[in-house]
């Protein structure tokens, strides 16, 4: 049986909005949606910007069920018929996220202020836990099949759909639903903020003058099947998923290994599984958060995995647009590699101001390029040093 | 060593043979409760979780024979942390601070992240694998024991540390109420090495190993759901 692993849907929410309709004129535009963060309160914070989605009753459960119907939907799967229900009840689900906050502030303030307790039990916690985000998608489909949550911050979303490739490659699984959300909250927004993290105005990566991150709202499901799953219900793949990798700095707890040894060591692994040689990568899609530390290690990752041909390899990061979506952009940045492959046409890397010291790649600066991209590789990056590259092949149509 | 010499581990005998023709098995294991004495850990404060990650996995690759820098290829060991609620004591802290009107202490941030600890072990014994942490409701030694096997058979790692822990919490208490379970229970870790027979065998572990399927049968007890992703196999009570 063919093992091969294909993509043949997907769903995503970005802080544009739900779907790729507007990815044209934003994301490959290079326009961002940094504003004043609206959804609660800054008043005491350092940083006061964030890229939040203007979607009404936004929650990871909202998020979760629009991407999973508009993956399903592209996928051609409809949860109403009964020979898909079969199929569904066998997929197994994989989501990045570390729970819902929104609602956090209420329960703890129910729990330690009793007496506004009034001897009601304090709701909304349940969907902070996890795995919970997993089992409602589980649910949501129908799935009997296995279902977990991967809470390895900013990479949990990408190894989500890392584990779904090996579930299918090894015959595990022939069907998997895998991704990512992140809704804006207090506490994440409060903790980054602490660490001063945080950039003023907007996100410029791998740019001279660029102070750091912002946070985004955004979430992306993936519907990943054998190839010969997807080929008996006649369904057309986007693309293939022919490796992934994941790695280790052990370097430090929150700072990337200064020459990027543990994001080589994930690229590397990427493309052994794919059997794809350095020179046929057309675009990476940078974990690029903006922050010093992590464009630098980053670049000479590049630089370390790909040697001359670096320097022949447009990179671009759409954190410039979006901000940065934590466990959910593992998959954001999958959907919009797909998005690019199949448009042929790269994403920038918006509110470039200049070159920095190192920083001499091709970073995609001049606005939104074309050129057939057959083979995309997109990277993540997470505190504890995780790393993680999925590698991406154009199937073309016939 | 005699591999053909029996063994009693777990009150199961096992042959040293047949453990040698194990696709994998558990070379080294460590376990303990969270209400036990632990050694501090700098720039980790006010929740036992993460020093209780990080002594349970030091000591059970102590009893695996390894220490910093001891792996025959750094880059060939896997990590994964699973925990249904992670550390959901950091962030009542950190709500009791906010709630307060107090700003929140840099300190706070990274050990709200499961990763972070896993990154701080894997610069301390020079894990250079892949890496991981999962949340799971149900299934959850079959999804980590699973995740360590594929992580062999698919030549991504030679040995693989799998760590579970839980600490109870306002928000685990909440959730057992919520399923109608019992949320009296200490919390604790336990980590596995997970490595192939004849890797094992050179470090004379062999003896001390015991299969997948002697784990569960010995440890897991999915009968009850309580404790997390621990399941029962750390004791009740003692809060």
């Amino acid at each position: 049986m063919d093992r091969t692993v294909v993509i043949t849907g997907y769903g995503v929410v970005t802080p544009f909005g739900r779907g790729t309709a507007s990815f044209a004129s934003t994301i490959f535009a290079g326009k961002h949606q940094f504003r004043a963060i609206q959804g609660f309160d800054v008043s005491h914070t350092y940083a006061k910007r964030g890229a939040e989605a203007d979607i009404a009753g936004k929650s990871y459960e909202s998020f979760a069920k629009q991407c999973t119907d508009d993956a399903l939907l592209m996928a051609g799967l409809d949860k109403r018929i009964s020979s898909d229900q079969d199929k569904l009840r066998k997929a197994a689900v994989a989501v990045g996220n570390l729970g819902d906050g929104i609602r956090a502030e209420e329960f703890y303030r129910a729990r330690f202020m009793s007496d506004k307790h009034n001897g009601t039990k304090p709701t909304g916690i349940a969907e902070r836990n996890p795995f919970a985000q997993a089992d409602l998608v589980a649910a949501y489909i129908g799935s009997e099949a296995r279902r977990l949550a991967f809470t390895n911050a900013c990479v949990a979303s990408a190894n989500a759909i890392g584990y779904g490739f090996d579930l299918i490659r090894s015959g595990r699984a022939d069907l998997v639903l895998a991704g990512g959300i992140n809704v804006l909250h207090p506490l994440v927004y409060y903790n980054f903020d602490s660490s001063r993290a945080m950039a003023d105005d907007v996100v410029r990566p791998f740019s001279a003058e660029r102070t750091g991150l912002l946070i985004g709202d955004g979430a992306a499901m993936l519907v990943m099947e054998s190839e010969a799953h997807a080929r008996a219900r006649s369904a057309m793949p986007i693309a293939e998923l022919c490796g992934w990798g994941i790695s280790a700095d052990g370097y430090h707890i929150t700072r990337p290994e200064p020459n990027g040894e543990g994001l080589v060591r994930s690229m590397r692994m990427a493309l052994k599984q794919a059997s794809c040689a350095v020179e046929e990568i057309d675009y990476v899609n940078a974990h690029g958060t903006g922050t010093p530390l992590n464009d630098i290690a980053e670049t000479r990752a590049m630089k370390k995995m790909f040697g001359e041909h670096a320097y022949h390899i447009p990179v671009s990061s759409t954190k410039s647009t979006t901000g940065h979506m934590l466990e959910a952009t593992g998959a954001v940045e999958a959907v919009i590699s797909l998005y690019a492959m199949e448009r042929g046409m790269m994403p920038p890397t918006a509110n470039y101001v200049g070159p920095d010291e190192e920083l001499d790649l091709d970073y995609v600066t001049e606005g939104p390029r074309s050129k057939a991209l057959h083979t995309v590789l997109s990277n993540s990056c997470a505190f504890g040093g995780n790393n993680c590259s999925l590698l991406f092949r154009r199937r073309d149509a016939g | 060593m005699n591999h053909a010499e029996a063994k009693v581990e777990c009150g199961i005998q096992v042959d040293a043979d047949s453990m040698l023709q194990q696709s994998i098995v558990i070379s080294a294991m460590h376990h303990q409760r969270a209400d036990e004495q632990l050694p501090e850990i700098r720039g980790f404060v006010r929740s036992p979780f993460n020093p209780l990650v990080y002594h349970s996995v030091q000591q059970a690759v102590l009893a695996a024979g390894m220490q910093h820098g001891s792996w025959p290829d750094s880059s060939r060991i896997g990590i994964v942390l699973g925990s249904m609620f992670i550390d959901a004591v950091t962030e009542e802290e950190s709500w009791r601070d906010l709630l307060q009107g107090k700003k929140l202490s840099p300190i706070m941030f990274p050990q709200s992240v499961p990763s972070a600890i896993i990154g701080l072990l894997a610069r301390d014994l020079s894990i250079h694998g892949p890496m991981s942490c999962i949340s799971a409701s149900q299934d959850s030694w079959s999804i980590m024991l699973d995740m360590a096997q594929a992580w062999i058979a698919d030549d991504y790692a030679d040995i693989v540390v799998l760590t579970v822990c839980e600490v109870p919490s306002l928000r685990s208490e909440a959730w057992e109420e919520e399923q109608g379970i019992s949320h009296d229970w200490s919390g604790g870790v336990w980590t596995l090495i997970v490595e192939k027979p004849d890797q094992a065998v050179q470090r004379g572990l062999l003896d001390r190993a015991v299969t997948f399927q002697q784990f569960r049968d010995r440890y897991v007890d999915t009968s009850s759901p309580c404790c997390g992703m621990l399941g029962s196999i750390l004791g009740r009570n003692t809060r």
